[in-house]
């Protein structure tokens, strides 16, 4: 529990100083906001005094949006305007919620290509809108108790997102005005939250059994570094799955003829949630579904609900032996095993867990927040405020990227638990004479055939000299950054050509898609709003001209004299663009300034680095005996 | 100057000034045999300095800057960590690199067919104690190959170092195959 007390006397940030900043579970059943207060680390609050947010988003008459508790009470009367488990859309596309059979639970126009759109009655929408309902309702909270505006945020996601999942997450949180320090996993989080970062060097395996998704992800410790080692898990699986097999068999033991109409299923699931809470509790639990419109009442036992789940759970555990093989450590040196998430307050998950470790998992910690909790913890220290803590976390790439072949083969660019950041390059050729363009498409995941991974992009290479076939030598460049995010480049490497990259996310959001979403959130939202862009534009712009201004005036010595000149007209007109009211105009700037400035910043890094390394090798001698 | 140093991403076209190899970046000697302590306690030390979440509070430039740096360590950390990329780095900081059909000594070849064909048996056998003692075998014959490479470098003899290189190759391919198969007995 040491980094619960985060801040030590001597070291601690000047209160005026603090900057605000949350992490945020977004959760597929439910979500949560967690900051450090007074030096500890809690969720916060709604005024009604709950910790989790149902992650459910009601749209209403007259634009009206309801988000947690009340959208709930409109889901049995109103179903296909309260979205549930929006988590599970993120990302996906038709098929996928085909696949798992839920087109049932919303109406889902099957003209949409990329990701799923869901129609309400204010339109269509992407789980990118919903979720950003659910993120901002968290910011709004945390705001109103911290006082101001957040300075940054922590989001945590299953540490098997893939991209799509990963991007779509991110771009929420922009719809809903929220900066991003980082995009971090679950389980990592959790195992934060223990305070395991701190502690014994060790291996830490967390079990994240959720509403919707499995995670099991094997962590190291070492030198005041937190490694993952290897991720596993399954998008699609949780204690969801458990509610419709209860909800099935509940219709089983019944004589229900005909379709089962939304809101009776709706009902249903609901009741089959309940029975499977107080299971956890009880041996037996007493069922009438009457309020459900069927004739039936009984009784349902432990043992019927671990006969329906026993499946699920060996599920998870073949997962777990898999990825503690791919971390190539040995069960016996697992020190702590931490378990996240409600589901694993099912006693046959943890007792399960027990069985195949031989030990007992920590528990202290509610499972449904410790998540948030980690990613509080892991905010504060990003947004600046512990400058003396040096606790850093390394994690992986979840799941192999490669790129389509001939023969709709996938030929694997990055493989799966790959530290990250990353960046690989694979060099391509023409197979025409005089080829011009050239068709790319980006997948995600482990198997062999492009039909059993996720599409994650195509990109289209123009601009390629005309040359005979095979001279041209196209260089991709894949790069991953430490959200697990992709970005690719590339070029044409015989002449120096730049091809251009066209890039269209196969289940994400273009850019084009995100500008007009985001335009259209400022106009439908009040004043407040654009005032707040305008704001935050100014702050932004404002402190990249501190910031050069301080380092020109520093280390101008790095630049030529027309470099110098150079930088500081764009730092001028910036400043000017700065004092207008054009966010657009003011983002525009900042982000010319910014990148006229990659430059400067690389030569300043370089000089550091090799001063640091300097000191390194001197150190890496001295505690070598 | 190195193929690998000179590589500048079209990402950034920026100046990072990655002209130094990964054994000076890491603070080793520039040799085959290495400190593996001290390589990963400067591959730590790095990444808390370079990661870009230490920069999280800062300038985008900077984080750009750092992220470009910190996918440095992380390569030069794969690339010599593990012995047999190890020793192909050097080889190819050295002036010589590997090539794609090489000709191969007889007995070397004998070697791989007898290999090849043990693990087919096996597979089809489907014995699991097999299969064990068969990667226990193959652990050796790493191990012992790892030492000749390391010798041939020692001594200077490049020509030799590359041919080890060649049958490492070809028994760690094997390596991954067996426990390709191990996986799917285990059903994992």
């Amino acid at each position: 529990m040491a980094l619960i007390q985060i801040t030590e006397p001597g070291q601690a940030v000047d209160p005026h100083q603090r900057k605000r900043a949350a992490g945020i579970d977004l959760g597929t059943t439910h979500s949560l906001i967690a900051s450090v207060r007074q030096g500890q680390i809690q969720t916060l609050p709604d005024e009604a005094g709950r910790h989790l947010l149902p992650s459910i988003v009601h749209y209403g008459l007259d634009d009206q949006i309801l988000v947690g508790d009340a959208a709930r009470e409109c889901a049995s009367r109103d179903p296909l305007n309260t979205i549930f488990s929006v988590k599970r859309l993120m990302g996906r596309g038709r098929a996928d919620i085909e696949a798992r059979g839920q087109l049932a639970d919303y109406d889902i126009p099957d003209n949409t290509d990329g990701m799923v759109q869901v129609r309400t009655r204010q339109g269509l929408l992407t789980p990118v809108e919903i979720s950003a309902q659910i993120l901002s309702c968290l910011g709004q909270r945390a705001e109103e108790t911290l006082g101001g505006s957040l300075d940054g945020v922590v989001i945590t996601v299953p540490a098997y997102f893939d991209d799509g999942q990963r991007q779509a997450t991110r771009d929420a949180a922009e719809l809903a005005g929220l900066k991003v320090l980082r995009l971090i996993s679950e389980p990592t989080a959790a195992a934060l939250a223990y305070g395991l970062d701190s502690g014994d060097e060790g291996l830490v395996v967390v079990y994240d059994l959720g509403g919707g998704t499995f995670d099991v992800s094997v962590l190291r410790m070492r030198m005041g570094v937190f490694e993952v080692l290897a991720t596993g898990g399954n998008t699609s699986l949780g204690g969801d799955d458990v509610d419709l097999a209860l909800a099935n068999h509940f219709l089983a033991l019944t004589d229900v003829q005909g379709a089962v109409s939304a809101e009776m299923r709706r009902a249903l699931l609901i009741e089959a949630r309940r029975v499977k809470e107080s299971l956890s509790q009880h041996t037996r639990v007493s069922v009438d579904l009457q309020p459900q419109g069927i004739d039936w009442s009984g009784e349902i036992t432990r043992e019927t609900l671990e006969a329906l789940t026993s499946k699920l759970i060996d599920e998870t555990i073949r997962i777990t032996r898999k990825t503690i093989r791919d971390a190539d450590v040995d069960l016996d040196d697992v020190a702590n095993v931490v378990l996240v998430g409600g589901s694993t307050r099912m006693p046959m998950v943890s007792e399960a867990i027990e069985k195949f470790f031989g030990r007992a998992p920590l528990t202290t910690l509610d499972p449904d927040r410790v998540v948030a909790l980690g990613a509080g913890l892991q905010a504060d220290q990003l947004v600046g405020n512990k400058p003396d803590d040096e606790m850093l976390l390394l994690d992986v790439l979840p799941l192999s990227l490669g790129l389509e072949t001939m023969g709709g083969l996938v030929e694997k660019i990055i493989s799966r638990n790959t530290p990250i950041p990353v960046q690989r390059a694979q060099e391509f050729t023409t197979y025409k004479d005089g080829q011009t363009a050239m068709l790319i498409h980006v997948m995600q995941g482990e198997r062999e055939l492009v039909s059993d991974c996720r599409s994650l992009a195509q990109f289209v290479l123009r601009g390629i000299p005309p040359m005979v076939a095979g001279a041209a030598k196209i260089r991709v460049d894949f790069r991953v950054d430490a959200d697990g995010l992709l970005s690719v480049a590339a070029e044409e490497t015989s002449t120096g050509t730049r091809a251009q990259v066209e890039v269209k996310p196969a289940y994400g959001l273009s850019d084009e898609d995100m500008i007009s979403m985001l335009r259209a959130s400022v106009e439908h939202a009040s004043s407040d709003a654009s005032a707040r862009m305008l704001a935050e534009a100014r702050v932004d712009a404002r402190r990249l001209i501190d910031a050069l201004e301080a380092a020109l005036d520093e280390d101008a010595s790095l630049l030529s004299s027309e470099e110098t000149d150079e930088l500081r007209q764009a730092v001028e007109a910036l400043a000017m663009v700065e004092t207008r009211d054009d966010v657009q105009a003011i983002k525009r700037q900042t982000k010319m300034l910014s990148e006229a400035s990659d430059e400067f910043a690389a030569r300043r890094m370089n000089r550091e680095i090799r001063k640091a390394l300097q000191g390194q090798s001197v150190d890496a001698l001295s505690s070598e005996s | 100057m190195s193929a690998v140093a000179e590589r500048v991403s079209p990402f950034s076209g920026s100046a990072l000034d990655f002209s130094q190899d990964f054994f000076s970046l890491f603070g080793l000697k520039r040799q085959f045999s290495i400190d593996t302590q001290a390589l990963e306690r400067a591959y730590i030390a790095l990444q808390k300095q370079f990661h870009p979440d230490r920069f999280a509070a800062m300038q985008e430039h900077e984080r750009r800057a750092a992220t470009q740096w910190s996918i440095r360590v992380n390569e030069g950390y794969r690339e010599l960590r593990d012995d047999l990329s190890r020793a192909i780095y050097l080889l190819s900081l050295l002036g010589t690199s590997l090539e794609e059909n090489p000709v191969l000594p007889g007995d070397f070849l004998m070697m791989q067919l007898e290999l090849r064909e043990a693990l087919e048996e096996i597979e089809q056998s489907e014995a699991l104690p097999a299969l064990d003692q068969f990667k226990q075998q193959l652990k050796r014959n790493i191990a012992d190959q790892t030492a000749r490479l390391s010798g041939f470098f020692e001594a200077g003899q490049r020509d030799e170092a590359l041919k080890s290189v060649y049958a490492l190759q070809f028994l760690k391919k094997l390596e991954q195959d067996s426990r390709r198969l191990e996986d799917q007995w285990l059903d994992l």
